[in-house]
């Protein structure tokens, strides 16, 4: 395939005698020694101000400050191992890459990413393509390093990923063209046997001479043949593989009015008399095709740019070699490499730590928000975060060996084993070409008696009139059309067939922390003596752990300033899990758990023990504060049902759905919140592990039509062998991509929405095929009348087709509430 | 001989170039990406004369 090459904009060559501003011809007077050249006096002024704009803005860039940049140095870009992997040279020296771009949206984005050549020495050429969120860049390696173009990219807010799976994308843009080419054909054809067969209807009612049809009746079966086996071809393999695997599918019956009407044309275009159906039977083609492409587009519109591993691991890595520390791409890690882990960072393959201890947030693995104490010896998995203190680790395992790499493949397993539907439109064509082979039988036998000739043509006709056309075009473009209105409210729908799954009401699985609740450990409730806050905070302060930084954003909130003491710290004794003591502007203060305050020897009055009862019953974790020996305050800190989840599970339960709970978290607080939701014990799960999860998932497809609801990495699987995976807003990367809904909207009432949305494009669907029917019927009907020729033909097929067309646009299904 | 005889087949040739330079720019990728072309224009294309 030959890609277009964009070259680097070059500097516009002025023509001769013309102005550079405006390209009007230049007066001989202004024609002066210095170029460039203006027509007048306003154009030379609007060049300047142009430039001057053009120069301050590249200015202006190359000076800006981030605007939410992630502060990563890109450092394993310069690796040799990067460009090998990523990049290609075009010239010697001249690598090309293409990167996808995070925050990408507009006019504006194209507009500052295509000037860094102008600010940025080295990069050639920057060609940005905004479906793809993506940017194609020239740079020259000599001048300039590959992140430092990621590190500026970044600055502006844009974050580069390296491209993962290229193949996808290529095979798509592949599959995308086929499918013009189809198109542009059978509209050709199409168009040019309608104009001919224009001239044949005059011709029937005003005459025509014999020569004439003839030439009229071959150019027509010339062009009707080109159209059936070009670009008709698709139907033909259809209906093969359909009779193969023995099923159901719209094809066989569109193949077999397509042959038959093909065949008939051709007999009678040579025998020089009877009906040809060419015009029906080309227009037929192209709207068919028409209504795959619309089905092939909207299945491709969520196409999935990073691999689902490549999206939980780091990209890079710090390899310890020779007592020196290299920063790498995580492709040249191997088992029985040394790397060390920041805090904060992720760790990039399973191993054992020999050094450095810290506590690991394991949620991405478990769904439990709290982390994990490791010490020297203790087992790290790769999709972990470091949280405390540098870690040393050898490693085991890398890549899709690892436990997050086996889960992200059971995640591919889980999208290919679903089972697949078979569409409504399918499931009919089975009925449907039983029914009208035996009506075209029928027809012969009524006709038998006034000869062979008559009941063949009018069987013939019969045949031609009943191909399901708007079958074919209809549902696509109903489930097209209630795609765009349902991402107009946010809820984004990857592939059509989500509304058909989720016509009848089945199990509803959700999952908790972040899906039914907030997702974030936030103080909700304190009471007590405010006026430790400042030496509570300095205390948290020295801890990394949910709990600790829920107080002191709680606090921060509180004391609104930055103008509170900052009180010396002493003696500082924490307890993983428990509490943290210490003296803080000379008072003891111990922070932590009832059984942890109880151990200081801390008396817990009998109104503060009211408070904590109270607190528990909300779900809440009561945090005490117990200052010299005495407990001064409580802080009540929890994750929150989110505020509209108790009210959309009632009303989906009224819609006939069973709702189910699915977390990693603790039995007891998975209990609460079943409790507080109205969610039956039987269908609470608890403390399960992805892989369980996904068990759970499968079995109850087996029952049913089966959603999951879930946010997180460990819910993935899930997510992708449930029938319906919808992943909510602010979810992991790796669930958005699983999941084939995704809303983009907080909280669950998009839930709901999409339910009953869906529930009302069906309704479409069937409308449609109703009267798509109905019109079948009434041709059939005339057919067997014996009052079918091609003129009624093309009246009829076209106007079935535009009904269901206008009616598909024309529907409430993920209409903007009325407010 | 009647005119139709040259009209149609212009006609029909007519049509194939259209067909031909059709998927002569879909094979060149011009219908890849429909959003970015058109935002493009909006950018200035003119540059700053190199310096002397």
């Amino acid at each position: 395939m030959i890609e277009q090459t964009h070259e680097s904009k070059t500097i516009p060559q002025q023509q001769q005698g013309t102005c550079i501003h405006c390209h009007l011809p230049v007066p001989t007077s202004r024609q002066t020694d210095e170029q460039p050249w203006f027509c007048c006096a306003g154009c030379e002024v609007a060049y300047a101000i142009l430039q001057d704009m053009d120069a301050c803005l590249l200015e202006e860039l190359n000076q800006s400050e981030s605007v939410s940049s992630s502060d990563l140095s890109y450092e394993e870009m310069d690796h040799p191992h990067f460009r090998e992997l990523y990049a290609r040279e075009v010239e010697p020296g001249l690598f090309r890459i293409r990167f996808h771009l995070e925050g990408m949206h507009c006019a504006s984005c194209v507009f500052v990413i295509e000037k860094l050549p102008g600010f940025m020495p080295g990069v050639l050429s920057a060609r940005v393509n905004l479906s793809t969120s993506s940017v194609d860049l020239i740079w020259d390696s000599t001048v300039v390093a590959l992140s430092e173009i990621a590190r500026t990219l970044d600055r502006l807010g844009y974050c580069p990923h390296p491209p993962q799976n290229n193949d996808a994308e290529r095979i798509f843009k592949l599959e995308n063209r086929k499918h013009l080419i189809r198109l542009g054909i059978a509209g050709a054809c199409a168009g040019n046997v309608m104009l001919i067969a224009f001239a044949l209807y005059a011709g029937m009612f005003t005459g025509m001479s014999a020569e004439h049809l003839n030439l009229f009746r071959w150019t027509s079966a010339a062009l009707a043949m080109v159209a059936i086996f070009w670009p008709g071809q698709v139907f033909f393999k259809g209906a093969f593989s359909a009779i193969r695997t023995r099923t159901p599918h719209i094809d066989l019956p569109v193949a077999l009015g397509i042959t038959i009407g093909g065949v008939a044309g051709v007999i009678n275009s040579i025998r020089g008399t009877g009906e040809i159906y060419f015009d029906s039977l080309t227009v037929l083609i192209f709207l068919l095709l028409v209504g795959r492409y619309i089905q092939f587009r909207q299945q491709h519109q969520a196409l999935s740019h990073l691999s689902l591993l490549k999206s939980i691991t780091p990209r890079s890595a710090r390899l310890i070699s020779h007592d020196e520390i290299l920063t790498v791409p995580i492709e040249v890690l191997k088992p029985g490499d040394q790397v060390e882990v920041r805090a904060g960072d992720v760790i990039p393959a399973d191993g054992t730590v020999f050094a450095g201890g810290s506590s690991v947030d394991e949620s991405i693995l478990t769904g439990e928000s709290r982390p994990r104490m490791t010490q020297v010896g203790d087992v790290v998995t790769a999709g972990t975060v470091n949280l405390a203190a540098p870690l040393r680790i050898d490693i085991q395992d890398v890549g899709e060996k690892t436990r997050i790499g086996r889960l992200m493949n059971l995640v591919e397993q889980g999208v290919s084993s679903k089972l697949p539907l078979i569409e409504l439109a399918n499931r009919i064509a089975g009925i449907f070409v039983v029914t009208v082979i035996l009506l075209a039988v029928l027809c012969f036998g009524l006709w038998w008696s006034s000869g062979v000739k008559i009941a063949v043509s009018n069987s013939i006709s019969l045949l031609i009139v009943t191909c399901p056309c708007a079958l074919g075009l209809a549902t696509p473009l109903a489930l097209a059309v209630a795609q765009g209105k349902a991402a107009k409210r946010a809820i984004l729908i990857n592939s059509g067939d989500v509304m058909e799954r989720l016509a009848t009401p089945g199990f509803l699985w959700l999952d908790k922390t972040g899906t039914l609740t907030y997702g974030k450990m936030q103080v909700y409730a304190s009471s007590g003596d405010q006026s430790f806050l400042p030496h509570i905070r300095a205390l948290e302060k020295q801890v990394v752990h949910p709990i600790a930084t829920a107080i002191t954003n709680y606090i921060d909130q509180q004391l609104e300033s930055d103008h509170f003491d900052h009180p010396p710290l002493q003696e500082i004794d924490y307890t993983p899990g428990l509490g943290i003591r210490g003296k803080a502007g000379g008072h003891q203060i111990s922070i932590g758990s009832e059984a942890y305050i109880a151990k200081q020897g801390g008396a817990i009055s009998a109104e503060f023990q009211h408070i904590m009862h109270a607190y528990r019953q909300r779900g809440l974790t009561a945090v005490l504060v117990e200052v010299n020996e005495r407990v001064v305050s409580v802080f009540g800190i929890g994750d929150e049902l989110r505020a509209d989840a108790c009210s959309t599970i009632q009303e989906l339960k009224n819609r006939g759905w069973s709702i189910g709970i699915l977390s990693g978290d603790h039995p007891e607080i998975v209990s609460q919140i079943a409790d507080c939701i109205g969610v039956a014990p039987e269908f609470v799960h608890a403390a399960v592990r992805p892989e369980e999860k996904l068990k759970i998932i499968q079995e109850s497809t087996r029952r049913g039509t089966t959603v999951m609801v879930a946010d997180g990495v460990n819910d993935s699987a899930a997510l992708a062998a449930a029938s319906v995976g919808i992943a909510v807003h602010g979810g992991a990367e790796a669930s958005l991509q699983a999941a084939a809904v995704y809303l983009n909207r907080p909280g669950l009432a998009p839930l709901k929405e999409l339910i009953d949305g869906a529930r009302m494009t069906n309704r479409v669907i069937y409308r449609n095929l109703g009267i798509s029917l109905v019109y079948n019927v009434f041709a059939a009907g005339l057919a067997l009348g014996g009052m079918i020729n091609p003129l009624v033909a093309a009246l009829l097929m076209p106007v079935s087709s535009l009904t269901v067309l206008i009616l598909s646009f024309v529907n409430r299904a993920f209409q903007e509430p009325a407010s | 001989m009647s005119v139709i005889y040259i009209a149609l087949p212009v006609a029909i040739a007519l049509a194939l170039a259209a067909v031909i330079s059709f998927v002569w720019t879909v094979s060149r990728g011009q219908y890849d990406d429909l959003e970015t072309p058109a935002l493009r224009m909006l950018e200035d294309d003119e540059k700053r004369p190199p310096p002397k």
